[in-house]
């Protein structure tokens, strides 16, 4: 014969499930980060073999060209070698001329970034546009919040341009993953240098959606369609002025159109990326100032 | 201890598998089907254990943000056993129809919280193609794994046995 269940048993029962998932759902996000930061190293050195053996192919298919086509080649990058590290010198002369300034008229000295090199090692069709996973991590100094960026060819003039792709959402000892300027977890703060106004851009996960939303623009600035949008640097882990796309106009066909509060603009962003080719990022990581 | 074993291996090679295949853009669900192999062949405790913990590596290392294969996979767990021990198996060849609707299975919870309705026909050739993939692959896995597990002299789950000895 069954034994009736007493009360506070059925109660006792209900009360630790109630608190087992208060538990879960309070340690949940540092579980996924920990569980994540786990299987991802666990993984790295396989799906690093895979990217490896295609460099490998690769270059293989190198020696299937002509002597005289290497040695142009070779004579072309380093052509463009010589012309770059010519630019950087420059660059780095001009950081330490600003750093010195700075200190001269005691201004804390500027957040420098160094760019580190990551090829995608994963990513799914589900959130191909949204998320991906790069082959450098905190062993390289990449921490959450990094942007990243990438070479596109501009649509004008055809020349590779350096533009935003997104942010490190999360690392672990040997990967990153990088939510895309279309992701919802990817919050980005955009210059718009033409009407002298700022916002904050964030993607919102659609499928097929081009553009991503800005907010939060100036309601007195004039916009244009098709102005430059960059990033506005008020952001320590974001450079200033890296190109981010072009304003693509709000829904009523406008450049911009006031909000529900009608306190601010809202408009939206054409992003220079192209997800579908993209293979190579660099993030860009903070390093110390110079003295 | 064995057994704990064969499957911890053979679930980590098939979601290292399925993620390379998720990287190249295809849905090939070796981990799913590895599952429903499990079902039949191991106690459906140690499955679903197996599923649930097999999911969530999965889900969180291809940058999801909630594990939501676990629903499917515990549901292909289920499936699996329910096709193995109660529907009559004559031959590795019928495995060919749940082979066709795995994929949709698993793939389908997490296409529907990552795009909605409208990414669901957007998926639809993508599914498609994984559907007959694991149709064709599936009773290969069956003739497979039954192989490398009367080899290993795996303790097989009680039912599975019987049946074995009955045919």
């Amino acid at each position: 014969m069954k034994q009736k269940k007493a009360p506070h048993t059925i109660l006792l029962i209900f009360l630790s499930i109630l608190v087992l998932l208060i538990l879960i759902a309070a340690a949940y996000q540092s579980l996924r980060r920990t569980i994540t930061r786990l299987s991802m190293d666990f993984y790295y050195p396989y799906l690093k073999v895979l990217k490896n053996a295609e460099i490998a192919i690769s270059d293989e298919v190198l020696l299937m060209k002509s002597r005289q086509e290497l040695a142009s080649a070779l004579q072309a990058m380093y052509r463009e070698n010589a012309q770059l590290s010519a630019q950087n010198s420059l660059i780095e002369s001009l950081e330490k001329e600003n750093s010195r300034l700075r200190l001269l008229l005691d201004m804390n000295p500027p957040v420098l970034f160094h760019p580190v090199h990551a090829e995608i090692i994963l990513r799914d069709p589900v959130s191909w546009n949204e998320t991906f996973t790069v082959d450098r991590g905190e062993s390289s100094g990449v921490q959450v919040g990094n942007l990243a960026v990438g070479m596109f060819p501009s649509e004008e003039s055809g020349n590779l341009i350096t533009a935003a792709v997104g942010r490190v959402v999360s690392v672990s000892e040997n990967t990153a993953t990088i939510a895309t300027l279309l992701s919802s977890e990817c919050i980005l703060s955009v210059a718009l240098p033409e009407s002298n106004s700022h916002g904050i851009m964030q993607g919102s996960d659609t499928p097929n959606e081009e553009t991503v939303i800005v907010k939060y623009l100036s309601a007195g600035a004039k916009y244009g369609l098709g102005e430059v949008v960059s990033t506005s640097g008020y952001s320590d882990a974001t450079p200033a002025g890296i190109y981010v796309g072009t304003l693509a106009g709000a829904a009523n066909g406008k450049a911009a159109q006031l909000d529900d509060s009608r306190l601010y603009a809202v408009s939206s962003v054409l992003p220079a990326l192209d997800l579908e080719s993209l293979r190579f990022v660099s993030i860009l990581t903070e390093r110390e100032s110079l003295e | 201890m064995t057994r704990i074993l064969y499957v911890l291996l053979f679930s980590a090679a098939a979601i290292l598998l399925e993620l390379l295949a998720r990287s190249f853009g295809l849905f090939l669900p070796f981990f799913a089907c590895l599952i429903f192999y499990f079902s039949s062949a191991f106690p459906i405790k140690l499955v679903l254990v197996a599923s649930i913990f097999g999911s969530i590596v999965l889900d969180f290392t291809a940058g999801y943000s909630f594990p939501v294969s676990v629903i499917s996979s515990v549901i292909i767990s289920y499936a699996g056993e329910f096709w193995t021990h109660r529907v009559m198996i004559r031959s590795f060849i019928f495995h060919i129809l749940p082979g066709a609707v795995i994929p949709l299975v698993f793939y389908f919870p997490g296409i529907l919280l990552h795009c909605g309705w409208i990414g669901l026909p957007q998926f639809a050739p993508h599914l498609l193609l994984s559907s007959l993939f694991t149709a064709i692959t599936l009773p290969l896995w069956f003739f497979l794994f039954h192989f490398w597990a009367s080899r290993a002299e795996l303790e097989m789950d009680e039912k599975e046995r019987r049946e074995e000895e009955e045919n």
